[in-house]
């Protein structure tokens, strides 16, 4: 979208920008070893996840897009090639700035 | 580990025996629908079932798979594989089992000569073996020494369970192991040859095991070929809890799996030191 489009719709009745931030989740590589990727799951509300985000194989990951202010919740599992899942981790939290 | 049926609801279609099943499974009925937002556990997508409180005993409800599966890769019911049967379910808070009987029918292991072989249960109070009455022409009901003369009733073979205290709102994995007895067991009523009565009836819930039974028979027959009747565990489940308007509520469905051995999803481990900045 363009800048004076942008511009022109912030000047309208009832516009509010909404802002975005960004979280970084990290997490120990399972000692299984077997898993073949990690899922991230979030969401506003503990333990009622809304998204999953598909972070590969890999033992970090910046999740975009979030809504700054707010209070998001997240839990990481690892996946296989079987399609299991592990059961969820320990649910960590974070005040997007 | 040899997986004979596996469905995360996200694949369109389960895998049985390594291959893919024939057909989709779709809702029995309007009480089930599947769900693509939330939590689903494992993937994208699980199941939503509304089950009804006054329902007669007779309240089908999960995915019908549409036709009958392929058969166990063994046939016989004496001396067969163990069977694990995994689901993971979300009973939603304010679900109620009632007073009546309070049961679903969770799965079946039917057979080619005798039509019906074992159904697991899920009731308010544990989890149980029965029907194992052979209908269709196969001898013997389940039994325990206890009651050894005792054929053909829901509760034979039970572990007993609260599982009035899993409507939490949150996934659990359940997850109920069969072992048919080795043997050919005693006739109904004669106390005799105990030994035969190897059977194991083992359940885990969240991967720890909840309790067993030992010690009881399944089926005498030996040259009947098994086949599940439901795909797995609460994959079709057949609800009979006879009770009120104000019974019942909501429970979701997800991640079945049916093994040769242990397949709880708690033998991984847990993802650990999870943080965020």
């Amino acid at each position: 979208m363009r800048q004076s489009t942008i511009a022109a719709m912030a000047t309208k009745p009832g516009f509010r920008a909404v802002v975005t931030g960004v979280a970084t989740v990290s997490w120990t590589a399972l000692a299984d070893g077997t898993q073949t990727g990690y899922a991230i799951y979030y969401g506003t509300t503990s333990k009622q996840y809304t998204d999953r985000v598909d972070a590969g194989l890999v033992t970090s990951k910046a999740i975009s897009g979030l809504s700054s202010g707010v209070r998001y919740y997240f839990n990481v599992q690892a996946y296989f090639a079987n399609g299991d899942e592990t059961p969820a981790s320990d649910e960590v939290s974070f005040v997007v700035p | 580990m040899t997986a004979y049926f596996r469905w995360n609801i996200t694949d369109t279609k389960p895998t049985w025996n390594s291959g893919p099943a024939t057909n989709t499974p779709t809702p029995v009925s309007a009480n089930t629908t599947i769900q693509t937002t939330g939590y689903a556990r494992a993937g994208t997508k699980f199941g939503r079932m509304a089950i009804i409180g006054n329902d007669s005993g007779n309240q089908q409800a999960g995915f019908d798979l549409i036709t009958s599966l392929p058969n166990f890769p063994f046939n016989v019911v004496r001396s067969s594989p163990d069977i694990y049967r995994r689901c993971w379910m979300r009973i939603q808070p304010g679900f109620s089992w009632g007073s009546g009987t309070a049961k679903a029918k969770a799965a079946r292991t039917a057979g080619v000569t005798v039509s019906r072989v074992s159904t697991d249960y899920i009731s308010k109070t544990g989890f149980m073996v029965g029907e194992t009455d052979g209908a269709g022409g196969g001898t013997g009901p389940a039994v325990v020494p206890s009651n050894y003369n005792v054929a053909n009733t829901d509760s034979n073979v039970r572990v007993d369970f609260d599982m009035t205290a899993m409507a939490d709102g949150l996934w659990h994995e359940y997850v109920m192991r069969v072992k048919s007895n080795t043997a050919t067991g005693p006739a109904i009523g004669s106390l005799t040859d105990l030994t035969s009565q190897d059977a194991v009836l083992e359940v885990f819930v969240d991967g720890v095991s909840i309790g067993s039974i030992t010690n009881w028979r399944l089926h005498n027959n030996a040259g009947n070929v098994q086949y599940e009747q439901w795909g797995g565990l609460m994959v079709y489940p057949y609800f009979q809890l006879n009770g009120t308007v104000s019974d019942g509520g909501t429970i979701d469905i997800n991640d079945f799996d049916t093994s040769d051995s242990y397949n709880s999803c708690f033998r991984y481990g847990r993802v650990t030191n999870v943080a965020v900045s």
